[in-house]
């Protein structure tokens, strides 16, 4: 599982996820909630894989959004690269072989991972940035589960 | 056995301390070319080599939205058609009257010796993803410093302003909408009898907050803000672009201030082409 073709494969998923999340992401809005795909993803792969490439993964996945979001470039890449490290060293602890252990690493690291980048570059309203992120992981936690499902079946 | 998970435990903190250092160093490296007005080579490199798939994957998207749209609207589109017919008509007639309108403002400015500002130039660009992160009220467009986009150049949308640049790329630009928190705009009512002027700030919500408003101004609910020209925190937007409505405003009697919110004119949701004045 943890040779270097699953490993690719879970670059690819991530990759295709940071895609599918810039072109599509904002029309999903639901009541101002807005789910974070790449997020998600690096989350849920990061379950398949040690913390090594799990921090890797993130790293990546930070270098890929803050391109996108133009501001606080090192806080998002280092809170990405935390999250993915935290749930990489998990990986043989938890028993992933289950979808409830993935929604609630997604609602968990979603919400820790605002948390942490908050904390990082804070934010002007901090009760709009809690809010926002409690919404941002409970979205998660539903696009967590086929992603869950399609990580499973192609590593 | 006991010596090879330590190593692999070794190996897995030396992957974070490696990935954050990095983390911190590109992050200080991205700050020190913006503030020289620059984008870093690593981000502009991360856009320019991603964004053109995004781009397929949005105009695939809007081009079937167009076509076929229809399938799931059908019911309702030919009530909206009939409405719009009537609302086109009503436009036709408004426009021919600020047309005669316009031509003798300017006849009249032109006689008193008024510097008359040249027009804007304008470039459209497209939408590749509507705030990038959740949470951060930005926007990434398809034009760049290649096209001839600059930081804090103005976009708009054909209803209002949408927002102003913050970091260009060859190939694409980061736009910062009215609403985010670091937004501010220059405003003044759009009414004969009132030219109240004030500062329209973003607040993370979909309204906006007005700050620095005289105790007697005169404004009222469903008054039409433009901008001012004035400055505001960015001081980049030019006088007379639609900002919105004002929609609520509330008296605080401890601070005896009033608490005013506009909606925005243009639906950034909806949004997939705007415009930078060049």
């Amino acid at each position: 599982m943890k040779g270097a073709k699953s490993n690719l494969r879970l670059t690819l998923i991530v990759i295709v996820l940071f895609f599918l999340h810039e072109a599509y992401a904002s029309h999903l809005t639901i009541r101002g909630a807005q789910p974070n795909i790449a997020l998600t993803g690096l989350l849920v792969c990061s379950l398949f894989t040690d913390a090594t490439f799990a921090a890797w993964l993130g790293f990546m996945t930070g270098v890929l959004e803050s391109a996108y979001l133009g501001m606080y470039i090192g806080s998002l890449i280092v809170t990405r690269s935390l999250a993915g490290w935290i749930i990489g060293s998990m990986e043989p602890h938890v028993f992933r072989d289950n979808v409830i252990i993935a929604i609630g690493i997604c609602f968990l690291g979603t919400f820790l991972t605002g948390m942490c980048f908050y904390l990082f570059a804070p934010q002007a309203n901090t009760l709009l940035w809690v809010k926002g992120a409690l919404q941002e992981s409970i979205y998660n936690c539903v696009i967590s589960i086929p992603i869950y499902y399609i990580v499973k079946i192609v590593v | 056995m006991l010596l090879k998970e330590k190593n692999n435990h070794r190996n897995h903190w030396w992957a974070l301390i490696i990935c954050v250092a990095l983390g911190i160093g590109i992050g200080v490296w991205h700050n020190r070319a913006s503030r020289h007005g620059k984008a870093d080579p690593l981000s502009a490199a991360v856009l320019t080599v991603t964004s053109p798939i995004i781009h397929i994957l949005v105009a695939t998207t809007n081009w079937m939205n167009r076509e076929f749209g229809w399938i799931i609207q059908g019911p309702s589109l030919s009530r909206k058609y009939a409405a719009l017919r009537l609302q086109n008509e009503n436009l036709q007639a408004q426009i021919a009257q600020l047309q005669e309108d316009a031509i003798d403002a300017q006849r009249l400015k032109s006689e008193l010796g008024f510097a008359m500002s040249p027009p804007l130039h304008k470039i459209p660009a497209t939408i590749l993803s509507m705030r990038p992160i959740p949470n951060f009220q930005t926007m990434v467009i398809s034009r760049g410093s290649r096209d001839g986009v600059k930081p804090d150049s103005v976009v708009v949308a054909p209803l209002g302003v949408v927002g102003h640049v913050f970091d260009v790329a060859p190939t694409t630009s980061s736009v910062i909408l009215l609403t985010d928190p670091n937004s501010a705009i220059g405003a003044m009512v759009q009414r004969a009898n009132s030219r109240a002027v004030c500062i329209c700030k973003g607040n993370g919500t979909p309204l906006l907050s007005i700050a620095y408003l005289g105790p007697n101004a005169d404004i009222r609910i469903g008054d039409t803000m433009i901008s001012s020209g004035l400055g505001g925190a960015q001081g980049v937007y030019p006088k007379g672009l639609v900002i919105g409505t004002v929609v609520s405003i509330t008296n605080d009697p401890s601070t005896a201030s009033r608490q005013i919110l506009v909606k925005p004119a243009v639906d950034f949701d909806r949004l997939e082409e705007v415009y930078i004045l060049k």
